[in-house]
């Protein structure tokens, strides 16, 4: 399972020479998980009209938990803290293992003292507002795109496979091309193309981090070049494997407003 | 030294969290520009503390009133949250909230509607009342049960001239609701792509009603003198609700079933004998359009089933058989003052990233002439502020003055205001 923007860590490994595309994406894969992962993360959305920047900025904590076996790949429970007009705001995501089985979502809206479920057609949508969906929340099955590499590039001084992802079948995207560090492993930009086959955002990932066996993105930058818009995620107090519980992972902790 | 140290973790453990906001606003009469003078929420506050698997919470508001400038506190929730593995108990004065559908529904009685706040959504409108819930998560199932010891009943606008919806009078005193006990339960479960509810609620109407006659014998002119008493039936109502997805449509739906009578007791010289049944149902649709619109239409209908019993007629000043048109249901969603049936269609769009909202609301009653639109506009130009402006149209009838779209025609407004949020 290949997780492009939800993923906090990628672990080390050394790639062999002659590697085909999919080989590159599952040494991506086959990367150790940690258990579960706390962070907070400050999303700056920023327009861009002509020489003037508008910044608006969002906090969320985000906690996630992985399985390596049973009915789900991993649960993730994504709470906002700021601006205040949002701040309780809560969103639950149940990934599923079986193949075609869409991710159940839910939405917690403390005006209302309701969850929503969200249907899954609404992952194309913005994610408040940010230059993130909520399927590039999720991230994405390996079998469902074909890989071919279309060589190397130097990329924030080391040197990247560039690999193009094409799905199997119709989606968000028409295509991407992912750049992978060659030596070790490590996701740093991306390129999602519309359906029209133009290109629609562009995601580099310039600062990274090793946190004992894991590493930890530790800043992103997704931008639409279509809509003149740009959204940096910055990650901070990470946590790995503190043993949360699957409990947590529910409609009774999504309403738990702190 | 030692307790202080002991205290320490606790202390440190403890977290305290607040939100609030100001919103000064302002309405406008549409037709010629004069003030509606009501009071509204000039600040609220949500304060919270948090200690373990333990939670307080409090929610106050400020009400005031532009023409008299008079203030009300009104501490709207303050309650406790115990998180168990199991679920949650809450305990404390506090608002909750059933059912599948947005804003109109049937099967979420278990607080009384604030008449003052009627359009505004979710819990804004509704009041607080002293309640005990469990909730319990089991797998696929959730069930929640909750207990109020007392009887809270709608807050209406009485002797409020510039606000049309209210009861025809406002009685003197009222019939004291003997047991006030009520309660409820409510079963929620996934199947498939859908999330199904049953729930129950046995309580009393929030809106009173005549329940029953005392003769005041008036002996100097040899007459006895009608007078009619009011209070809150016994009802009780049966739920359903659900979610479920077709293709980009997610359908949600909901229906009431509530059984309501007249309790025996000796409030008066003649107890008015009363049993109805009647249906609310909304069936609501939504779906995202181009420009990541988002639209939604709800069909929203109540009838009623049985209306047996007793009233008084105030015109010949006697007693009268009920039917199904005389009578007027206490409970339910407040929509069903305005039409037996409509349909609610609207549509929220954002544009220059997401900094202004435009929201128009139409409801179009199908029984007879009668409608509402409304269209609104959020800016916000720095983070945590944002300008409000609305326009709220109502067109009734003008052969028919009793028709309640009618009587809402004077209460068309612009309502103007800003929001700072902390």
């Amino acid at each position: 399972m290949l997780r492009l923007t939800s993923c906090l860590l990628i672990t080390f490994s050394t790639l062999q020479p002659q590697v085909t595309g999919l080989e590159i994406m599952k040494k991506l894969e086959a990367q150790p998980e940690p258990r579960d992962v706390v962070s907070k993360t400050v999303l700056t959305l920023t327009k861009i009209m002509k020489a003037k920047e508008r910044h608006r900025s969002r906090e969320i904590m985000r906690y996630e938990k992985y399985f390596s076996e049973g009915s789900f790949l991993s649960k993730s429970l994504i709470r906002f803290t700021k601006p205040a007009d949002v701040k309780g705001t809560a969103l639950l995501i149940w990934e599923y293992r079986k193949r075609g089985k869409d991710n159940d979502q839910w939405f917690y809206l403390p005006a209302l003292k309701k969850t929503k479920r969200i249907i899954s057609n609404q992952k194309n949508q913005s994610f408040m507002g940010s230059d993130f969906t909520y399927q590039d929340m999720e991230g994405r099955d390996i079998d469902d795109d074909t890989y071919t590499i279309l060589g190397e590039e130097e990329l924030f001084g080391e040197t990247c496979f560039k690999v193009e992802a094409k799905p199997v079948e119709k989606g968000t995207y028409s295509r991407r091309i992912i750049w992978v560090e060659k030596e070790r492993s490590i996701l740093r930009k991306v390129e999602f193309f519309d359906r029209k086959d133009i290109l629609l955002k562009v995601m580099t990932i310039p600062e990274v981090r090793k946190d004992g066996d894991y590493w930890t993105i530790l800043k992103m930058v997704m931008e639409n070049v279509q809509k003149s818009h740009r959204t940096i995620l910055e990650v901070s107090n990470v946590q790995y494997d503190i043993g949360i519980e699957d409990s947590f992972f529910t409609e009774r902790f999504l309403k738990r407003e702190r | 030294m030692r307790f202080a140290l002991l205290l320490l973790p606790v202390a440190l453990s403890a977290q305290l969290h607040y939100s609030g906001s100001a919103q000064p606003a302002g309405m406008f009469r549409s037709s010629d520009g004069s003030e509606i003078s009501l009071p509204f929420r000039m600040a609220e506050l949500k304060l919270g503390y948090t200690l373990g698997n333990f939670d307080i919470k409090t929610s106050s508001s400020l009400e005031y009133r532009w023409s008299t400038g008079e203030t009300e506190f009104d501490l709207r929730e303050a309650y406790a949250v115990w998180y168990p593995r199991f679920g949650e108990v809450k305990v404390g004065k506090q608002i909750h909230a059933w059912g599948a559908a947005d804003g109109n529904n049937p099967t979420d009685n278990l607080n009384a509607y604030d008449y003052y706040y009627l359009f505004l959504p979710g819990t804004d409108r509704k009041i607080g009342s002293l309640s005990a819930a469990v909730s319990a998560y089991l797998g696929a199932w959730q069930i929640e049960a909750i207990v109020i010891p007392e009887h809270v009943p709608n807050r209406y606008t009485f002797g409020e001239e510039d606000f049309p919806i209210k009861p025809p009078f406002e009685p003197g005193e009222y019939i004291k609701v003997e047991g006030p006990l009520e309660y409820g339960a409510r079963l929620q479960t996934t199947v498939g792509e859908s999330d199904l509810s049953v729930s129950y609620f046995e309580g009393h109407d929030r809106g009173f009603s005549l329940i029953g006659m005392n003769y005041l014998q008036l002996q100097s002119v040899n007459m006895v003198l009608p007078l009619p008493q009011f209070g809150y039936r016994s009802t009780s109502v049966l739920g359903g609700d659900f979610v479920t997805f077709f293709g980009d449509l997610t359908l949600r739906g909901e229906m009431g079933f509530f059984m309501t009578a007249n309790e025996a007791n000796d409030c008066c010289d003649a107890l008015l004998p009363l049993e109805a049944e009647y249906l609310q149902y909304v069936l609501q649709g939504e779906v995202t359009g181009p420009f990541d619109i988002q639209f939604s239409g709800q069909f929203i209908g109540s009838t009623v089933l049985k209306a047996e019993g007793l009233t008084f007629n105030q015109v010949i000043l006697q007693q009268t058989e009920l039917t199904k048109d005389s009578f007027v249901p206490g409970m339910g969603t407040p929509f069903a003052m305005f039409s037996k049936q409509a349909i609610m269609l609207s549509g929220t769009g954002n544009l220059m990233d997401n900094s202004l909202e435009l929201r128009a609301t139409t409801l179009v009653n199908l029984e007879e002439a009668g409608m509402m639109g409304g269209f609104g506009v959020a800016y916000s130009p720095l983070e945590n502020w944002e300008i409000e402006l609305g326009l709220t149209q109502f067109f009734g009838d003008e052969a028919d003055p009793t028709n309640p779209f009618t009587q809402l025609e004077d209460f068309s407004h612009i309502s103007v205001g800003f929001k700072y949020s902390f």
